[in-house]
């Protein structure tokens, strides 16, 4: 029997930024909407990020940034995720991101960036349906 | 005998009086009030505050239980609970001290001297994450965050950058950082300028504990940075007697995400960490407590904040007198710069920030508050742009010189209700550092992850408010509008981090290195035997030591961060 696992994702913090209000939040959200969450926590190296996702098996990556460093860190994060050739995995940002750097972290891979004012019930709906997309083509770290 | 026996007269008057009100009170309810309900139910079941305080429907006497001389007193008088001045604002306004810092040393000081020239003289800068961290802006932890939110600084070159032409006798510096190291450069820079250390005035933030359990920034071990505390407090002390050590910041801990009776509660605990380790020091409670200053939040709840203040005056009052038997009323004297609240913004309809702002900073001002400043109504998505600025230090000029609310003491002292509820959230803080000190003190409470879980139960109660709207947020859950504002967002240039590197490498290659290796080595030596490490750092910042060499000739002795310390920031989900 194929017991249908939930669905895992990872949520966290790259570099040196502190800021953890927002991951408090999200996963809590997450969690309560029927998600395994994997908590990362903060001061995570990229390297970091992509062995817990491949060990968990995540089906999301969940990446928060509010400090400005959002290109490098995603950047830096991509890289790795292509060394370790789990890219497939969808990654998403929260944080503080302005307008013109959306278009560029999607282009660079990202699939969906949540800015303040985004409600928690909208993440968990659009975390699900990349989730979902996702799953359709068997993907997951 | 005869003034006790007058007292206790009193006492039976106000309780006869106190009698006669509930009495009187019972009947309107049953009628007036019943009545009035059954036309028109009350739009909300319960009616609490961000601490969960239950507010009344009406407050009378009866409610507010105050011995008007051992609780209240006279401004500038124990238990200072109206104010710690004697005048009020009335010979001094609060001090204006908006927060500047961009990427460059060099742009923070040509935005300095624009400020000093338009007759600013209250300074207060911040750095950016690499520099909090102990890191040279070349580190791989510091890629992508070099300049952002704060001053890049590498070595005292940075520092000599961002005092050109600054005298340091003439203004007083406020920044946010703790230990050795920045301090150290200050000095530095006092010395070139020929400015004695008993001339500075300034403040550094230091507060150790709160950086760990509510920004989780992390550069040394906590009890490192505790014994650099102590070092801090004790070189000032003996040095720098205009120098506020710590800045003790419930502001910080607010904005992760806490009610204002943690906030009370968590800022008295780490302020009585800091006492125990200068105490164990071996300094006495009267050469440094009246040093000892505080930074609150002045956030949306109008009341509570105002007695929050209040409050807190207070309790610190009570607790440095009767607790560590200080005779120095300096000491008992709590003062504070209040912010107000950047996490109440809201990104949705930035310019309603402006009137959220208005209410806060006269929260703060009928708080009391010494300094003042005002979160600028673009802070959810940039730091602020000129005109959010001048709008910021405008609504304190409005407060200050068009309200008139600032011409009498504490002018909401002796409200039924206000009186009420600073009693209310006096005790129910008194309760949650009972609960700290059974956590083993703040310390411990905090290298536990108690604390950090403690904030993140609030964000997330607070946020299940929202999403019930049992609390509204206008823009956010309730009176949405599609409006946006173009806001022009503050950016670091990209080349920035990379001609940051360059300068450092340069520096690296131009100074005396035989000089900084001796200088390092001392200060190895100095951390190793547990000296006061301020000297040391002084000498080693001198030959142009970097703040990463410096971070990482202590790291030798102290040990780095460990795993455990920054899993305190992980919480259950």
């Amino acid at each position: 029997m194929n017991v249908k696992r939930k669905p895992r994702v990872l949520i966290g913090k790259i570099g040196l930024d502190g800021h953890t209000t927002g991951i408090y939040v999200v996963s809590k959200a997450l969690s309560d909407a029927g998600f395994e969450v994997i908590f990362g926590g903060i001061r995570l190296t990229p390297g970091q990020v992509a062995s817990t996702a491949l060990q968990e098996s995540v089906d999301l990556i969940g990446i928060s940034s509010l400090s400005g460093a959002h290109m490098t860190v995603v950047k830096n994060l991509i890289k790795v995720l292509k060394e370790k050739h789990i890219d497939r995995v969808p990654i998403v940002i929260g944080g503080i991101i302005p307008p013109e750097d959306i278009t560029k972290l999607k282009s660079m891979g990202v699939l969906d960036v949540f800015t303040p004012g985004t409600s928690t019930a909208d993440i968990v709906a659009r975390v699900k349906r990349a989730v979902d997309a996702n799953a359709h083509e068997g993907r997951h770290a | 005998m005869a003034s006790s026996t007058v007292k206790k007269s009193v006492r039976v008057q106000a309780e006869d009086r106190n009698k006669a009100i509930l009495k009187a009170q019972k009947k309107w309810e049953n009628e007036e009030v019943a009545k009035r309900l059954k036309r028109f139910p009350e739009l909300k079941s319960e009616f609490v505050t961000s601490s969960g305080i239950p507010i009344k429907r009406l407050y009378t006497p009866a409610d507010a239980a105050v011995n008007y001389l051992d609780d209240l007193s006279f401004p500038g008088e124990y238990p200072y609970t109206r104010g710690v001045d004697a005048t009020g604002y009335r010979a001094r306004q609060w001090t204006r001290r908006p927060i500047t810092g961009f990427q460059s040393a060099e742009e923070t000081n040509k935005r300095f001297r624009y400020l000093i020239k338009h007759g600013q003289t209250g300074l207060h800068f911040v750095f950016d994450m690499p520099t909090l961290t102990g890191y040279d802006s070349d580190h791989p932890m510091a890629s992508g965050e070099v300049g952002l939110g704060g001053i890049a600084i590498d070595s005292l070159a940075d520092f000599e950058a961002l005092f050109k032409g600054i005298r340091l006798d003439e203004v007083s510096v406020s920044y946010s950082h703790w230990g050795p190291v920045i301090l150290a450069m200050f000095l530095a820079v006092a010395e070139k300028q020929g400015v004695p250390f008993r001339k500075l005035r300034g403040t550094t933030q230091n507060d150790v504990l709160m950086y760990f359990h509510s920004c989780h920034f992390f550069d040394l071990p906590i009890k490192a940075n505790m014994k650099h505390f102590a070092d801090l407090v004790e070189f000032a002390a003996r040095n720098m007697p205009e120098w506020y050590t710590v800045s003790i910041s419930g502001y910080n801990c607010r904005e992760g995400g806490c009610s204002a009776v943690q906030e009370i509660a968590f800022a008295f605990g780490d302020a009585i960490e800091y006492i125990t380790v200068c105490l164990e020091r071996g300094l006495k409670i009267d050469e440094f407590a009246h040093r000892f200053s505080f930074m609150l939040n002045a956030h949306i709840e109008f009341f509570e904040e105002i007695c929050k203040c209040r409050a807190m005056r207070r309790m610190w009052a009570r607790i440095l007198r009767e607790r560590f038997k200080s005779t120095n009323p300096r000491s008992w004297q709590l003062r504070f710069h209040t912010q107000t609240s950047g996490a109440s913004l809201t990104a949705q309809q930035p310019l309603n920030n402006i009137v959220r702002g208005t209410v806060q900073a006269l929260a703060g001002v009928l708080g009391g508050a010494q300094s003042l400043h005002v979160s600028c109504y673009d802070e959810c998505y940039s730091i602020p742009s000129q005109q959010a600025a001048q709008v910021s230090l405008n609504t304190q000029n409005i407060i200050a010189y068009e309200t008139n609310v600032a011409s009498t003491i504490d002018p909401l002292g002796g409200s039924y209700f206000v009186e009420n509820l600073t009693n209310q959230l006096e005790e129910e803080a008194w309760k949650l550092m009972g609960k700290i000190e059974t956590q083993g003190g703040m310390l411990q409470a905090a290298l536990s992850g108690w604390v950090q879980q403690e904030k993140a139960d609030y964000v997330r109660r607070f946020q299940e408010d929202l999403r019930k709207k049992k609390r509204i947020i206008v823009g956010v859950n309730e009176f949405l509008s599609d409006e946006t504002l173009p806001i022009d967002i503050f950016r670091v240039p990209e080349e920035f981090e990379k001609s940051k590197i360059a300068k450092l490498e340069k520096l690296r290659s131009s100074r005396d290195n035989d000089a900084v290796r001796a200088a390092l080595g001392r200060l190895l030596e100095a951390c190793r035997r547990g000296d006061n490490t301020i000297p040391a750092t002084l000498q080693a910042v001198k030959t142009y030591a970097t703040v990463g060499e410096i971070y990482h000739a202590m790291r030798q002795v102290y040990g780095d961060v460990t795993t455990q310390e920054i899993h305190t920031a992980s919480v259950k989900v």
